[in-house]
């Protein structure tokens, strides 16, 4: 077993792990301009009749999108960085998804 | 079949939450004995919970709107306002971090690496959390719709 120095995980996996991140918060950004802005929301309905399925693809097509790209450039991430950043991207778009509702 | 896809997307979740566990135990007990459950338990978790997205979604767009109008007829409009708002839009993490799951669990260094096998147990502990707190907010959901009929019978 390795002890508890820096690694390093192998930059494909960093990569989605990067986009995954990304991905979330973009979703809590989305909830938000949706909420404000009833424009987007028409133009997501009309996009594909819900604007539900809309949100859902686009957020689904950023993390693949992004994972495919960032896993080919060279990231070079902390395995404990990425477990931060997982961490608080989830908490914190969650938070953020919530108090929003609970506010407005 | 309305009733049929209702009860069928919590049942999928729940299926999925479970394997997420499952992911979590192999994980913390790595070995190259179990790789290979640990990298199908991970891939059960993305699937499950896709055919989740793909049910509860179907019911969503297709049924809710009724349920939506009893909710907010009631006295429990937040299990529409804050909670069924909350829920369909937190789901999508759920789902990102399934499909991310089986990704990260792919990785070589698992069984010598710690730190990799904390990646693992955060996301899948994720999963659990996440989705435990959104089988609640079914559930609030539902008592929504009950207070609102019950309320329009006493009237």
């Amino acid at each position: 077993m390795k002890k508890d120095t820096i690694q390093y995980l192998d930059k494909n996996i960093a990569g989605f792990v990067v986009s995954a991140a990304i991905a979330i918060v973009s979703n809590t950004l989305l909830v938000w301009a949706k909420e404000t802005s009833p424009a987007l929301s028409a133009w997501m309905k009309a996009l594909t009749s819900h604007h539900w399925i809309s949100h859902g693809l686009f957020v689904v097509i950023v993390f693949f999108l992004l994972g495919l790209i960032l896993s080919k450039s060279n990231l070079k991430l902390k395995t404990n960085t990425l477990t931060l950043i997982i961490l608080l991207s989830s908490f914190s778009s969650a938070i953020g998804i919530v108090v929003w509702f609970i506010l407005y | 079949m309305r009733e049929a896809i209702l009860l069928l997307h919590p049942t999928l979740a729940m299926l999925s939450v479970i394997s997420a566990i499952w992911v979590i135990v192999e994980t913390l007990n790595a070995s190259p004995a179990n790789l290979n459950r640990l990298k199908n338990a991970a891939k059960l978790v993305a699937i499950l919970m896709f055919l989740t997205c793909l049910v509860a979604g179907y019911y969503y767009v297709n049924f809710y709107a009724p349920d939506k109008a009893i909710i907010l007829k009631g006295s429990w409009k937040f299990a529409h306002n804050l909670i069924m708002e909350s829920k369909e839009h937190l789901f999508f993490m759920t789902l990102i971090l399934s499909f991310l799951l089986p990704v990260v669990a792919s990785a070589k260094d698992i069984v010598s690496s710690k730190q990799t096998r904390t990646l693992i147990v955060s996301i899948a502990g994720l999963i659990v959390l996440s989705s435990l707190a959104l089988e609640g907010a079914g559930s609030v959901i539902a008592m929504g719709v009950k207070m609102g009929l019950l309320q329009t019978l006493v009237k």
